[in-house]
């Protein structure tokens, strides 16, 4: 496996707008309160690391491709064929009327490891027309972007959470957190938008999902706002529960002129990844425990690779 | 990892959307150590107040429905006016012309669900290629074509609307929650299913 953290360091995360925003929606909120962030050093838990231990608070969970369907659980609920085209990972499942975390419970998984019964889902990519499916799809779930406090201190995200990351309806770049480059061949800058991989390589899609939670909504009416992105290395006020940070890597069997690409949602800068968590809860709890909170690098078993 | 000062114009479709938002409620414990119990994702069709994704009385697939409505009508509306203006068979012309009053009178009601709700009006599909919507290359299309090819090219596109527009309409009158939306939803499948019997009346 690759590694997920960008190559280069000329990531273009809009983050010091979120920064803005998210200090202005902390103004806004009705219930404002001070943080006391109770930390348990991350030193405590160095004693335990063995001398091989890749020191990155990571685990991970590859779901192959499962199924296509124009259907969205989050955002069009109960309504089949209400959604541009989305390629499903992970549960084999879901539908249009996958709303509810049982429905998860009870269903199977493509992915390693195969108790993730979790939904994964974006836009399908099409090259001249045809649907494109990746070659793999990982997720990781780290211990970054936050202060070493706040990732010592990381929750389990809790079973049922649906976060939605990106924008679909972006309209042009600058309104994007989407950022594709090229497997094989870093010297290709990345873009929000589509690249031009060279032959041999294959296209790649990073999107970061929010990792800050208000501890109380598994959803929004908006389906965002009941999770934020950190500011300035901590979770805001208005959402102080930080749970492990979801990074999506899809990589493509494509490369070349990228004016043949497309998604269902429109151009690269629409790439967006819904997440309904069904991990099982104690599964989810050793990882933290044992991988994001020590800060080790796990693999799909969740212990230390 | 580093940042770039980009996407001011994301942080003002952000900071937009935050202020369409309904007011932020419960915002959690700040002093807590574990999260809370989650507030339970419910059955999406009760409507209730445990449905974190509602909105008043409207539950998620009140406002799905809604919103796809909004844009499916809106996009079809220049088509049927269209054929109501230069179809070559005057009784698909009439038919055209009593479709796009219908459409523009739904669109009034959905736009109320809304507007009642406090919910402030966003197309969740601009751009994207949607089952049963009509796509602008269709229409330029479509516009180069006259006579009796356009009437013949017209009306597929009108079927798969009217067929589309049932299907999700259906949804809704069975999983939606809000009263009015859901009695809607019930009169537009009606509806549909009487253009759709006219629609192949008229050899569409």
């Amino acid at each position: 496996m690759t590694s997920p953290h960008p190559r280069d360091g000329t990531a273009p995360w809009p983050r010091r707008a979120l920064l803005a925003v998210l200090a202005i929606a902390a103004l806004l909120a009705s219930q404002l309160f001070v943080s006391s962030t109770s930390t348990a050093a991350p030193e405590e838990r160095a004693a335990d690391v063995g001398p091989n231990a890749v020191r990155v608070a990571e685990f991970v969970a590859e779901c192959a491709f499962s199924h296509r369907l124009p259907d969205d659980p989050i955002v069009f609920p109960d309504m089949p064929g209400a959604s541009h085209m989305h390629s499903f990972f992970g549960s084999t499942v879901t539908d249009a009327g996958t709303t509810n975390l049982g429905d998860l419970l009870q269903g199977d998984s493509t992915c390693d490891p195969v108790i993730d019964l979790s939904s994964y889902w974006v836009p399908t990519l099409y090259a001249n027309g045809q649907p494109v499916e990746p070659q793999s799809a990982t997720f990781y779930y780290l211990g970054e972007g936050v202060d070493a406090d706040v990732v010592a201190n990381t929750q389990p995200l809790p079973q049922g959470l649906k976060i939605v990351a990106g924008n679909a309806l972006a309209t042009g770049p600058d309104q994007s957190i989407a950022r594709w480059s090229c497997l094989h061949a870093g010297h290709v800058n990345p873009s929000q938008d589509f690249v031009n991989c060279p032959s041999g390589t294959a296209l790649e899609s990073y999107l970061d999902f929010p990792q800050c939670w208000d501890g109380v909504n598994l959803d929004s009416p908006d389906h965002k706002s009941h999770m934020a992105y950190p500011v300035a290395g901590q979770c805001p006020s208005t959402h102080p529960v930080a749970v492990p940070k979801l990074r999506q890597v899809l990589r493509y069997p494509v490369n070349g002129d990228p004016s043949g690409f497309e998604l269902a949602s429109g151009a690269g800068y629409t790439m967006h990844g819904d997440f309904f968590n069904a991990w099982p809860e104690d599964e989810m709890l050793r990882r933290v425990e044992d991988c994001i909170r020590p800060v080790i690098k796990c693999g799909a078993d969740g212990v230390p690779s | 990892m580093p940042t770039t000062p980009t996407a001011r114009t994301a942080a003002a479709a952000l900071l937009a959307a935050l202020f369409a938002l309904p007011p932020l409620t419960g915002c959690g414990g700040g002093n807590e150590d574990e999260p809370r119990e989650p507030r339970a994702t419910g059955d999406a069709a009760s409507g209730t107040a445990t449905d974190p994704a509602a909105v008043g009385t409207l539950n998620a697939t009140d406002l799905a429905w809604i919103q796809l409505m909004i844009p499916v009508n809106d996009q079809l509306l220049p088509l049927l006016d269209d054929v109501a203006e230069r179809g070559s068979d005057p009784a698909f012309r009439e038919f055209a012309a009593g479709l796009a009053e219908q459409h523009r009178s739904e669109l009034t009601e959905l736009h109320a669900l809304l507007d009642e709700a406090g919910v402030e009006y966003t197309n969740l599909h601009e751009g994207h290629d949607m089952p049963g919507m009509v796509t602008e290359d269709e229409l330029t299309a479509l516009a180069a074509t006259e006579g009796a090819a356009f009437d013949r090219e017209a009306k597929p596109h009108l079927r798969e609307h009217l067929e589309q527009s049932a299907r999700v309409s259906r949804s809704e009158a069975e999983s939606g929650a809000d009263a009015d939306a859901t009695a809607l939803a019930a009169g537009l499948e009606e509806a549909r299913a009487d253009q759709l019997a006219e629609l192949t009346a008229l050899d569409g």
